[in-house]
Formats: structure tokens, C-alpha cells, sequence
């Protein structure tokens, strides 16, 4: 049976079982039990990666806060997206401050933080967006797509020259664009410090893709860049060790390449 | 001393025209996940003081024109887009839904 103090039900066990005694040739009465079977399986992935031994802090628990609006529910989901967090992340910062330096962001740009689950470079998997929920990782795809994120810097200096959005394209958006673009760019190539992925890391999203491909028809898997140049995009995430983790994940669990 | 208080005075009140209609607004840009923000030097559509301006929304708000910000914020903005494109709130809202595209803000759908 599952524990109250270590899985987060927050009233019983969610285990629970019936039993039906009737003497002969008499009516047996029954009750109508309505069961949320989406917050069901939220909890049971919650309670399934903490049974694999890796820690999982739900939303209440890391204090997230109230999103501003929704971008509407989703559940069918048959894809994956890795992303990590940005250049500006790394790991010789604290996940707790890392998981809210993301949330600030999402917040201001979509209402609401934008993965469903994020994972610090300790293996503490957060649980970010509710999986009930529509995520915002994506540029206008995201139904259907559960967003992953590692709170690290994944790129190698030059990915966002070589990935990223052209500077024609950006220019083309507008000038704006183009400078934030030159200014990204040369702040990559530049760049001396990246994250090299840790092995609770990996351990923890090995446990978290395993547990949501039981409880998903997930189909497909891949990092944002491959999603995106799918789409036509060019994008630096998730950077070379994050499009490795990916490829590895693919191929342990049978997944497609996005297309 | 003295020789150099009218040029003095004549820097000083070009000083303020400049600033009463120029003016640099930090726009938001979401790269790769990240917020930065880019100066963008702009004629102000009417005279203020402030030299400085940043959207004093967050970018969700106006990507989905959000009708229900508090006051305070919806001043904040209307004021803004006084100055800064000279036009009305709903107006502006599309003008600045434009421009946030631009700079990588997005929907999820
Ligand atoms: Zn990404």
C-alpha cells in the first residue's frame, strides 16, 4: 500500500479495493464511486518515480506559484519534448532557486510555468506544470506534448550560431529581433562554462520517461530542436548533451524521431 | 564665468526637448527560453519626462489581451502607450502582440 506521508494523497491510500457480500435471490445495493481518474494517474506518477528512489517535489511542496491564466487542459499526450534551461542556467546554482528563476520567466511569458516536469542536476525532479495541463514549451504545438526541462546550460559554445534562428531570419522579424539575436549569439560563442549532465540527472529522467510511457501512448521523443526544425524553426535547445539524452531515451524505450 | 551662461542655458533647454521627445524603451526578448530585454530608441507621441521605458506589463497580458488587469497595471499601460505609439489601449494591444511575436513571445497553440 502506498504511504500518506511520503506520496502526497492527500486524503487515504490510493490503493483501495471493494467487496460485495449478497445472500441469495436478495438485491444488492450499490454505490455510484465517481474516481478523477486524471488526478488518479498524476499521483501515481508521482508515486511511481518516488518508488524508483528518486526525489520528486510536487508543486505544493516546492511552493509554485498560482499560475496567472491557463493555456486550457490536455491529456492525450503522445510526445516528449527535452529542453534544458538556458544559457543562463547552471549547476553550480541551487535547483530550488533554478526551478524558480524558471517559473518567473514562464510566468511573465505565458501565465504560467511552461514544462510539466524539470529535473536539477542533484536528480530532484520538480514537477512543474500540472500534467493535467497544457504546457508552453513549444511555439504554438504544444497539445499533446509533455515538456521536459533540465535546470542546466546543455549547449557547447557556437550551438545557437550553428542552431539557432538564422540573423536573416531574425532580421526579418525585425530589428529587434536581429540585435537580441547577435547579442545571444555572441554571448554562446563566447561562453566558457556549460553543464555536462550528471548522472542523478540522467537517473532521473531514465525513471521519469520509463514511468510516463506506462501511462501515456507516447509515440514520439525528442529535444526542442529537433521538434522545432521539424517545424521549420532553427533553436539551440536542448543543446548537444541534451539531443544525446534524447537519442539515448529514443532508442531504450522505442520511441520515433520527431517529424 | 559668466561668459558661458547662455551657452550653458542653450544646452540645457535642447537637453530637455531631447528628453521630452526621445526616449529609449526596453523591449522584452524571449530567447531560448530566456527573458532579455534590448533598448529601442523611439520619438515619444507625447512630451514626458522619463527617458527610460519598459513594458509595465508582463508579456502574457498582452499576447492574450488580458481585460481583467488590475487597474494599477492598466494605467501603467495606457499611459505607455500614450507616449511611447500614441494610441489607445485596445489598439495598442495589437500593435504591441506584434512586436512581442517578433521578439520570440509566442501561444501555446
Ligand atoms: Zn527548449
Amino acid at each position: 500500500m502506498s504511504d500518506v506521508r511520503t506520496d502526497d494523497l492527500k486524503t487515504g491510500s490510493f490503493d483501495t479495493w471493494a467487496t460485495i457480500e449478497a445472500k441469495r435471490a436478495e438485491a444488492v445495493k450499490t454505490v455510484t464511486v465517481k474516481v478523477d481518474h486524471k488526478a488518479a494517474t498524476r499521483q501515481a506518477i508521482i508515486v511511481a518515480i518516488r518508488k524508483a528512489g528518486i526525489p520528486l517535489m510536487t508543486r505544493s511542496e516546492w511552493k509554485a506559484k498560482p499560475s496567472a491564466r491557463s493555456d486550457g487542459p490536455d491529456w492525450d499526450y503522445s510526445a516528449i519534448v527535452i529542453h534544458h534551461a538556458g544559457n543562463s542556467y547552471s549547476c553550480s546554482a541551487d535547483g530550488a532557486e533554478l526551478i524558480r528563476k524558471a517559473e518567473d520567466t514562464d510566468i511573465a511569458s505565458f501565465g504560467h510555468i511552461s514544462y510539466h516536469y524539470a529535473i536539477d542536476c542533484k536528480g530532484t525532479i520538480y514537477e512543474a506544470l500540472d500534467i493535467r495541463e497544457k504546457g508552453a514549451h513549444l511555439k504554438a504545438a504544444n497539445t499533446g506534448k509533455i515538456g521536459i526541462v533540465f535546470l542546466s546550460d546543455f549547449s557547447l559554445p557556437g550551438e545557437a550560431v550553428a542552431h539557432g534562428p538564422s540573423l536573416s531570419d531574425s532580421f526579418k522579424r525585425g530589428a529587434k529581433a536581429g540585435v537580441a539575436e547577435i547579442l545571444g549569439q555572441a554571448k554562446d560563442t563566447v561562453s566558457t562554462s556549460w553543464d555536462t549532465p550528471t548522472t542523478p540527472q540522467l537517473n532521473a529522467v531514465d525513471v521519469l520517461v520509463k514511468t510516463l510511457v506506462e501511462y501515456f501512448k507516447i509515440a514520439m521523443l525528442g529535444g526542442h530542436r529537433e521538434f522545432a526544425s521539424a517545424n521549420d524553426q532553427g533553436r539551440a535547445c536542448p543543446g548537444a548533451h541534451g539531443l544525446k539524452i534524447a537519442r539515448d531515451l529514443r532508442d531504450r524505450y522505442g520511441l520515433d524521431v520527431p517529424k | 564665468m559668466f561668459r558661458n551662461k547662455p551657452k550653458l542655458a542653450i544646452g540645457a533647454g535642447l537637453l530637455l526637448v531631447f528628453t521630452l521627445f526621445v526616449g529609449i524603451d526596453m523591449e522584452p526578448v524571449l530567447s531560448d527560453h530566456e527573458l532579455t530585454t534590448v533598448p529601442v530608441p523611439f520619438i515619444k507621441r507625447q512630451p514626458a519626462l522619463a527617458l527610460v521605458f519598459s513594458l509595465p506589463v508582463e508579456p502574457f497580458r498582452v499576447m492574450h489581451h488580458d481585460t481583467d488587469m488590475p487597474d494599477v497595471k492598466r494605467l501603467a499601460l495606457q499611459r505607455y502607450c500614450a507616449v511611447r505609439f500614441g494610441e489607445s489601449e485596445v489598439d495598442c494591444l495589437a500593435t504591441l502582440e506584434g512586436r512581442l511575436r517578433e521578439s520570440g513571445f509566442y501561444k501555446a497553440e
